[in-house]
């Protein structure tokens, strides 16, 4: 129970006490007094009854002295007695008032004495005449006594009466006189023990009220300390915005100064937005009667600072929620570091999804295997399983040499170990066997992973499968190696076809030479000895030698061009046509067709090979033109899509479509010697350039009526026309 | 003999024939010298084997076949232009090749002319009339 409880109860007690104690008192008081008054009554009817009983004596006496003296002074004094008896009743019967039994006992007595006075009355006579002992003998007789007597009874009755009244009074008084006495003892005692008591507890409630209230003052010191040096904002203001209590060390960074807000609104000094938008909240947190939370960025005097703040209720004086107590931190920096570390975080995360994405894209496509220094393995992904046909159970602990194929020498393997055991990276094919005994191979590239000392602590092996493509080179190996002897079978080949083309070039040029020049030696030296004929047989020996040499050199150009590489030149095809057409006149001057040449064009060919071309196609064009009447010869070109198409038209001989097919093949012929002279190759060699150039060649032409030769190249954009 | 004016490297012996004949016949040379192998070609020039005794002197003008027996002509031309006592002897291939390589291989060397043998005996008659640009003034026939 508190103490306070206790000092209640106390002083409740002691004013209990006091009321009961006071009505005691009073109750007491009051039956003392009746007592009291009753005993001062009882003393003077004792008294009154006292002296009634002297007089009653005295009226005797003197009346005895009356009788033996005669003297009338005793009398007067015995009358006066009486009188005084008589007056004495009338003090009592109003002493008595309300004592039925006295009065009754008074009434008799008084009754008894105006019986006893008459009785004076008559000794008086009897005195007055001289009868003095008549007198004496009435006095003394037994009538007179017994009216005495019992007078006299009856007053001590009386007095016996009012004394055992007296007794009871007294017994009251005596009995109220404990009461006294006990109720003074209990307020004497138990009061001021109560009160102790409760004065004690009083002390020790001040005390702790002191103490508390010590403790209050410091605490209040300290929070008003901590209020006033916190690095926050704090305000209590009401739902009209009027600042109640401000501590606002934020002030300062919005340029404004306690003075200027202190007792003022927050519209003061707060921009109309701002004002809105907090009063809405503060309404919030009024009406709801909740804590709230909020972050904000206000710009004030043009400083923009983000608050962190908790807004709650708080009660006036008469316990209503009446404001709303602000408490804010500025946390710009902290925000602005927030947003660094923000963006740190997102741009780790972002790394770090690459780092993922790049380790699941490995995972997925490579086989992975990670092994401690010691080349244990501690890792290895599912496709190295895949692979290796070892579950991960298997592989783990173990070294890669239960993958070993024995494939590789022990050089090779030494090497790798050198390698990535001074740190740099190992890169090469492995063949490996499977758990079921195939082999594969694998690409490997095996980075070490360094400690801070630089020393490898583990390998990560980054492998990828390449058994196809080893089997493929294996079989591209094989097919190099058959291509290889087709080659070299080649090679002889041409070896072969060289010798025979420089022996047909060389040697069999020598015979004809000689069957030749000895020919027109014998027809110049020892013409004396042959006839006509003789020397016309010596002639067609020469003609013929001579054509089986052209024969021969064509066959040869023929063979070359194949093994020619083209040497490749941006060449004016118009110019060299030209140059052709001009060397071709000084050769045969009989030449009389009216040639002409279209726009200059500019191609990339091999300018050589192209005069070779041309000096075959004009000079068959000149042939074929040569028994023409009016021989004319067009060489033009036009270009289509990609391609350069060039042309020689003439008006000569022609030939039959339906042989289109042999015309370009070599030794084929559409005319005969006789008509036209030639080897059969000059076309058969156009489409060999052309051919080696990339292009076509094709021809369109009638008997008689002539006859026109494309032959198209590949056109690059560099080339251009060049106007004449 | 105290001059040669023309040693002539040929094998085959109408070739060989027709040469000499068309040479006296221009007046070109008269002093000819007829080897009929690469061997015998640097055995004479060099004076070795059986040419060992003959008297030190270097003909005016060297022409070679190349198709000859033992050493080839391009290898004689080789041994004479890179040796300090011939490689200023004007050098003419006269060949029956007519393949751009053997051109080309000769003119690298540094042979003079390389002449190809034609058929007809008039042509070759011009043909060789063309060494007369290497040989002396002196021996020009006057025309």
């Amino acid at each position: 129970m508190r103490i306070e409880r206790y000092i209640n109860i106390g002083f409740i007690v002691v004013v209990l006490l006091y009321v009961a104690g006071t009505f005691l008192t009073y109750s007491t008081n009051k039956e003392i007094i009746e007592a009291g008054k009753e005993l001062s009554k009882s003393n003077r009817v004792l008294y009154q009854l006292e002296s009634l009983k002297r007089e009653i004596i005295t009226i005797q006496s003197y009346s005895r002295a009356y009788i033996i003296t005669s003297d009338t002074e005793f009398f007067k004094v015995t009358s006066r007695t009486i009188d005084s008896a008589y007056q004495r009743g009338n003090v009592l019967r109003n002493l008595l008032v309300g004592e039925q039994q006295q009065l009754v006992l008074l009434d008799s007595t008084i009754k008894l004495g105006q019986m006893a006075a008459k009785r004076n009355v008559y000794m008086n006579s009897l005195v007055k005449e001289g009868k003095k002992d008549k007198a004496v003998q009435f006095v003394e007789s037994g009538e007179v006594v017994a009216l005495i007597t019992k007078i006299e009874a009856m007053i001590d009755k009386m007095k016996e009466d009012e004394q055992s009244s007296m007794a009871v009074s007294e017994q009251v008084l005596k009995g109220q006189q404990k009461t006294i006495v006990f109720t003074y003892g209990l307020r004497a005692v138990l009061v001021p023990l109560i009160l102790l008591a409760v004065f004690i507890l009083m002390r020790k409630g001040f005390r702790a009220l002191y103490k508390t209230q010590a403790r209050l003052t410091q605490t209040a010191t300290l929070l008003s300390g901590l209020i006033e040096n916190a690095p926050v904002a704090i305000s209590v203001r009401d739902a009209e915005g009027n600042i109640i209590i401000i501590y606002d060390a934020l002030l300062k960074s919005f340029g404004l100064t306690t003075e200027q807000v202190k007792g003022k609104n927050i519209s003061d000094f707060l921009p109309a937005a701002e004002t809105e938008r907090i009063k809405l909240k503060d309404l919030e947190v009024l009406k709801s009667n909740i804590k709230r939370e909020a972050e904000n960025t206000l710009t004030v005097n043009g400083l923009t600072q983000t608050i962190f703040s908790v807004s709650f209720p708080v009660r006036d004086e008469e316990g209503i929620v009446n404001y709303v107590c602000n408490i804010g931190i500025n946390i710009t920096d902290r925000k602005s570091k927030e947003e660094i570390i923000r963006k740190m975080n997102e741009e780790l995360q972002q790394k770090m999804k690459a780092v993922t994405d790049y380790q699941y894209a490995l995972d997925e496509s490579a086989i992975i295997a990670v092994t401690d220094q010691a080349g244990k393995i501690i890792h290895v992904n599912n496709n190295f399983c895949r692979i290796s046909k070892y579950t991960t159970q298997e592989l783990i602990g173990q070294d890669h040499r239960i993958v070993n194929s024995g494939y590789h020498s022990k050089d090779f393997i030494k090497n790798l170990w050198t390698t990535i055991a001074s740190g740099k990276v190992w890169r090469g094919e492995m063949k490996n066997k499977a758990k079921d005994g195939t082999y594969y191979w694998v690409d490997t590239t095996i980075v070490p992973f360094l400690n801070l000392v630089g020393k490898p602590f583990q390998y990560v092996a980054i492998r990828s499968d390449i058994t196809k493509r080893k089997l493929h080179e294996e079989s591209i190996l094989a097919l190099n190696q058959q291509l290889e002897t087709t080659i070299s079978d080649l090679k002889e080949a041409n070896k072969e076809m060289e010798i025979f083309t420089y022996s047909v070039a060389h040697d069999m040029r020598t015979p004809l030479r000689a069957i030749s020049a000895f020919a027109t030696l014998l027809q110049s030296e020892h013409a004396t000895g042959l006839n006509e004929e003789g020397k016309r047989f010596l002639g067609i020996l020469d003609d013929n030698a001579q054509n089986m040499g052209k024969l021969i050199d064509s066959l040869l150009k023929y063979a070359t061009i194949g093994q020619t590489t083209l040497s490749l030149a941006q060449t004016n095809i118009t110019a060299l046509a030209s140059k052709v057409i001009d060397e071709l006149r000084v050769t045969d001057p009989t030449i009389k067709a009216n040639i002409t040449i279209g726009n200059a064009k500019t191609i990339q060919c091999d300018p050589a090979l192209m005069k070779l071309l041309l000096q075959n196609l004009f000079s068959n064009a000149f042939k074929y033109t040569s028994r023409t009447n009016a021989p004319k010869i067009l060489f033009d070109s036009y270009q289509d899509n990609d391609e350069m198409i060039f042309f020689v038209k003439d008006n000569g001989a022609g030939f039959d479509m339906q042989y289109i097919d042999k015309l370009f093949l070599p030794f084929q012929r559409l005319h005969a010697e006789e008509d036209f002279e030639g080897t059969g190759i000059g076309l058969a060699i156009v489409q060999r350039i052309i051919q080696k150039h990339g292009g076509t060649v094709w021809a369109d032409a009638k008997v008689n009526q002539g006859a026109t030769f494309y032959f198209s190249l590949p056109y690059i954009k560099n080339d251009s026309y060049v106007e004449n | 003999m105290s001059k040669i004016d023309l040693l002539l490297l040929e094998d085959n012996a109408t070739d060989a024939e027709l040469t000499i004949k068309v040479l006296r016949s221009q007046g070109m040379a008269k002093d000819i010298v007829h080897v009929k192998d690469g061997a015998e070609a640097i055995d004479f020039i060099f004076r070795k084997g059986k040419y060992a005794e003959r008297e030190n002197i270097l003909p005016e003008l060297i022409v070679l076949d190349l198709k000859v027996p033992k050493i080839f002509g391009i290898e004689v031309l080789e041994i004479l232009l890179s040796n300090e006592l011939t490689k200023n002897i004007p050098v003419v291939v006269l060949s029956s090749s007519s393949l751009d390589s053997d051109k080309d291989a000769c003119y690298k060397l540094g042979a003079k002319a390389y002449i190809v043998k034609p058929i007809g005996f008039d042509a070759f008659t011009e043909a060789i009339s063309q060494l007369g640009h290497y040989l002396s003034q002196g021996d020009q026939p006057t025309e």
